[in-house]
């Protein structure tokens, strides 16, 4: 009997971890390599502050699809996916605000006192739009075909989602047709009357992409992440994390922490062995790379196929994230709803505002008012912060990676000032009981989570990198034009959110090719 | 009530734009009976040359020709009809540290200006362009087709459907990936992919913008530079020209054209209303109260004025009128023309002329033209505007005096809707005009010296005086979702309208605007095969 067959994962983030089970499952025998010492990748638990924690620089699991959670098992790992998304506030200065489920068909509540005619639109808009989940779901599980060479298979398959798509009738069609390629500001000026609503939703359309609200493609985003999002799991991020890392473990996966790749080893355009930092190599002829694309490309040692080497330089990933993290000796109370806890809030004000912070950074400029993704772990889970205390972390989608004059300490204090402010006029206790703050520009992003471009999507959102074009029309198939070398990371289709489907998808293509 | 009685009409045009004088060209020349009304004093709507200044003549609103389509020339006699064009000999750009680049219609003498800026820029200007033609070559047919309908059950369509994506799939992998980005990118991204220097993908980027609400660097603009590799002037490829006489001249030999075969034009004629009844429209209504009755009526107006304006809502389903009203226009330019004593004289190259014989952009850097957009977008003109140019007086002297010039100004951002509405342009009209002498002053040091008249054109103008509304040059925005199966509404892409015998026939339609005549010529050719006419 011959020993099983090996393959090297590189990466323990959410799609490593994925890509990992499914390849033992198949019988492979498979090690991870992690440059960390723990798993988790973006996700993965970190103490800013002695007995303070956050979940990496991943806020949610909205984009977990139930495909991957049935298909690895993870139910017996523990993960239980929720009954409806967590509750997001989005406070505003002058009223009540409003209290979202993302992507819930639920009407926001505070939406029908705000503007009664929008209670109207909001269903109106669900229903309309209830019908292009089943042609997304069908688009985001699978690979994207290849169109190259493609032969009659390939267009059959290509076919298929255009013929469900098709089915919808040509009212839904045209909508569906007419609204993708929109900016998130016309598809929902033609639609909300409630300018914060509206302001939330186009975050949704921006968060990822060097996008303002104004830019076509916001659009499609807005919609990919209104419809294609779950529920969320119990325990977020954290949970998921440990759920993957438990079944990846009982498929026998084998785990290497602090290892550090050094190298990928070539030979005759086919994948020969992974060299560590400690000099180990680790021969294998098969290997999926859930880093960056541009990381794993520089990885290379030997002769690199021209056509993929020049298609990863051109992926685009100008990070616009930084994270701030603050330990706080008490919850944090939003003002006017000081008995309710949020687990989740988001702080934006007009569409208007968020086009001029995009503006900020398009001009490589620092932005005054940057609107604020907030997540508050240890208002659902005590392991998160001493009892009775807080711990936030925010992240700031205004802060371009290539700021002109470089992230200077000054640069990031007046940022990290410029956060709390903004976060201070909403709440009743932050600066009385602010115990310690940390921040990473993107610039300490892409070093900590080894992220291309400080982008925490290894690749920009938006129409030109997504599906087929994701991360670029000659790597999307999850090929490098190295035989035995797959990438699997979020910068591959679906990639972005949507933990571990690029993962399950790159080794489920591994499989079938090799 | 006046009647006209004694005629009765295959069809009424509604405009004498370029358009609808196509339309009815093509109708005439299948022997229908056709009258064209068009409210200004002469035909042409946004492409007319008049002598504003006496002895010269100005473009006064559409400045250069090239998409029109060949076949439509060869199908109307064009040329014989006193049609000519003038190519463009090269595009110039100053900068304003006192350098300059032009690309000529000479490859080896573009590389060798190129190479000043990047030598890696100029040894791969002639392939972009190569490629770029390539791409040219495939979107063609979708430009001289009616729009497909991918909802249709019609095998026909599907057919055609099918097809697209044959030539899609027969692309080579290459030329693929720059399809695909072309639909998807902004200019900016697309050209980064292929150039370095600044200098040189400003100016380009620029044919992405032309006419849009949107920046350099939006998403969704690549795929216009395409249109500057699909100008074909004499089956040529890339040239853009200038119309003999100014772009009358093109409308003027279109209406030589369609008079030849019959039609009939009558100018001065507004209409003010378009007789509905019972979801039938039967003729239109004058300013002066005139009733014209016809088969059919065939709109050569923006979708806007035709329905809100000329049919009146009350006769439209509800779901349509939604629609139009989520139809976008936002006219984001407006137009400068002057009459100037001599030829003026750039700074950066000083006695000669040769680089003034085609378009001059003033766009020297990607953060000025995005700056530019910036301040449009909260409802200001740009206080530094992206300039095209023409001196159309060098190369075609029936257009002003000896020795005289005329130079159009082409401006953008200048956004309809102004902080405080649009109805404030008129107060805000020559403050926009003096914006753009300063600009142009900073590489024409003398400009204010020799300029002897200057016309203003703003978005508001635009409207009040050519009809378009909101300003917007191409009859609704072309951007992605206003293309193609949804330009100007999903399920009415194909010129027909909700209310019987009323057709459309304009850019409101696909594919669009610039002085391509497809949308008039199409809708004739679809009104023809249906049996409406």
């Amino acid at each position: 009997m011959s020993a099983a067959k090996s393959a090297l994962v590189l990466g323990a983030g959410h799609n490593g971890l994925a890509a990992a089970i499914r390849l033992a499952q198949s019988g492979r025998s498979v090690t991870v390599l992690e440059r960390c010492s723990q798993p988790g990748g973006v996700a993965r638990v970190e103490e800013f502050h002695p007995g303070y924690r956050v979940p990496g620089i991943q806020h949610g699991t909205l984009g977990l699809r139930r495909r991957v959670a049935v298909e690895l098992g993870l139910a017996s790992f523990g993960l239980r996916f929720l009954e409806e998304p967590a509750a997001v506030f989005v406070p505003q200065l002058d009223g009540a605000g409003l209290v979202v489920r993302p992507g819930a068909d639920a009407l926001p509540l505070g939406l029908a006192e705000r503007a009664p005619d929008d209670e109207r639109a909001w269903k109106d808009w669900r229903r309309e739009l209830a019908p292009i989940r089943s042609v997304l779901d069908a688009l985001i599980d699978q690979a994207p075909p290849q169109l190259e060479d493609a032969g009659l298979p390939t267009l059959l398959k290509l076919a298929r989602p255009g013929l469900n798509f098709r089915r919808l009738g040509a009212d839904a069609m045209g909508r569906i047709l007419r609204a993708a390629p929109m900016c998130a500001e016309d598809l929902l000026s033609d639609t909300f009357g409630d300018p914060l609503l509206r302001a939330y939703l186009a975050s949704r359309g921006i968060e990822g992409a060097f996008l303002g609200p104004r830019s076509a493609g916001s659009g499609a985003l807005l919609l990919l992440r209104e419809l294609a999002g779950g529920n969320g799991v119990a325990g977020g991020a954290s949970a998921l994390t440990k759920a993957l890392f438990a079944a990846a473990q009982a498929a026998g996966v084998e785990f290497k922490f602090d290892a550090t790749v050094d190298a990928l080893v070539l030979k005759d355009r086919r994948i020969q062995s992974v060299r560590l930092r400690d000099d180990r190599g680790l021969d294998s002829d098969l290997v999926i790379s859930c880093l960056g694309v541009r990381s794993t490309f520089a990885l290379m040692e030997g002769v690199v196929p021209d056509r993929e080497r020049r298609a990863a330089e051109r992926v685009r990933a100008r990070g616009t994230t930084a994270a701030i993290r603050l330990a706080l000796s008490a919850p944090l109370r939003f003002r006017g709803r000081e008995t309710e806890t949020f687990e989740f809030a988001r702080i934006v004000d007009t569409t208007v505002e968020l086009e001029r912070a995009f503006d900020n950074t398009k001009h490589r400029e620092a932005c005054s008012a940057p609107w604020l993704d907030v997540a508050i772990p240890s208002a659902t889970r005590s392991d998160f912060a001493p009892d009775g205390h807080a711990a936030v972390s925010v992240l700031v989608h205004n802060a371009p990676f290539n700021l002109d004059g470089g992230w200077t300490e000054e640069q990031k204090s007046a940022l990290l000032e410029a956060v709390l402010s903004r976060l201070e006029s909403h709440t009743e206790n932050l600066r009385s009981s602010l115990v310690a703050s940390q921040h990473l520009a993107p610039t300490d992003l892409a070093e900590v989570y080894e992220l291309d471009g400080g982008h925490p999507m290894q690749a920009e959102l938006g129409l030109d990198q997504l599906w087929i074009q994701r991360p670029s029309v000659h790597l999307a198939r999850y090929e490098t034009g190295v035989a035995g070398l797959i990438l699997g990371g979020r910068a591959m289709h679906p990639g972005g959110e949507f933990s571990g489907s690029s993962g399950l998808i790159a080794a489920d293509y591994a499989l079938s090719t090799s | 009530m006046k009647q006209s009685a004694s005629k009765s009409y295959d069809a009424i045009i509604v405009g004498g734009g370029h358009n609808g004088l196509v339309c009815a060209a093509y109708l005439a020349r299948a022997g229908r009976k056709v009258l064209v009304l068009e409210k200004r004093h002469l035909v042409g709507g946004a492409a007319v040359s008049e002598e504003i200044f006496p002895g010269f003549t100005y473009s006064v609103c559409s400045y250069v020709v090239s998409l029109l389509r060949p076949w439509i020339i060869r199908d109307l006699n064009l040329v014989e009809h006193g049609y000519q064009t003038i190519p463009l000999e090269c595009s110039f750009s100053p900068y304003p540290d006192g350098r300059s680049l032009c690309r000529w219609s000479d490859a080896d003498e573009t590389r060798r200006e190129i190479s000043r800026f990047s030598t890696r820029d100029a040894e791969i200007y002639g392939t972009y362009g190569a490629t770029m033609a390539r791409l040219a070559a495939f979107a063609k047919p979708i430009i001289d087709s009616p729009a497909p309908q991918p909802a249709s059950l019609d095998p026909r369509e599907l057919l055609q459907l099918f097809r697209l994506g044959k030539n899609l799939r027969d692309l080579p992998a290459d030329l693929l990936e720059q399809e695909l980005g072309l639909m998807t990118m902004s200019a900016v991204d697309f050209l980064d992919a292929w150039f370095e220097s600044d200098q040189l993908k400003a100016p380009m980027a620029c044919s992405g913008i032309i006419g849009t609400f949107q920046g350099v660097r939006s998403p969704g603009t690549a795929y216009v530079l395409l249109h500057h590799y699909m100008g074909e002037i004499d089956g040529a490829f890339r040239s853009w020209g200038f119309a003999r006489g100014g772009t009358g001249g093109v409308s003027n030999a279109i209406a030589s054209s369609a008079q030849a075969f019959g039609a009939e034009i009558r100018t001065s004629a507004g209409v003010d209303r378009m007789l509905v009844a019972n979801g039938k429209c039967g003729g239109v209504v004058l300013d002066s109260g005139e009733e014209i009755r016809a088969r059919t009526v065939i709109s050569g107006v923006d979708p806007r004025l035709t329905f809100m304006g000329l049919v009146g809502s009350e006769h439209l389903p509800d779901e349509f009128v939604k629609e139009l009203t989520r139809f976008r226009y936002r006219g984001s330019s407006g137009k400068v023309n002057l009459a100037l004593d001599r030829l003026p004289e750039f700074a950066c190259r000083p006695g000669s002329s040769a680089h003034l014989r085609g378009d001059i952009a003033i766009a020297p850097s990607i953060d000025y033209l995005e700056r530019a957009y910036d301040e449009a977008k909260y409802g200001k003109f740009s206080r530094r505007p992206y300039l095209n140019v023409v001196i159309p007086s060098l190369v075609d002297s029936t257009i002003a005096p000896p020795g005289k010039h005329v130079m159009s100004c082409f401006v953008q951002y200048a956004p309809y809707d102004l902080e405080g509405g649009a109805e404030r342009w008129p107060e805000q009209r020559e403050a926009f005009g003096d914006t753009v002498i300063d600009t142009l002053e900073e590489y024409i040091p003398d400009l204010r010296e020799i300029i002897l008249h200057r016309q203003v054109l703003t978005p508001w103008d635009l409207e009040q005086e050519f009809g378009l509304t909101e300003g917007n040059i191409f009859h609704g925005e072309l951007s992605l979702e206003q293309l193609a199966f949804l330009r100007p509404v999903s399920g009415w892409a194909h010129y027909k309208t909700p209310i019987n015998n009323l057709w459309m026939c304009a850019s409101g339609t696909h594919p669009g605007g610039g002085i391509m005549g497809a949308p008039g010529a199409l809708a004739a050719k679809a009104m023809l095969k249906s049996g409406a006419l």
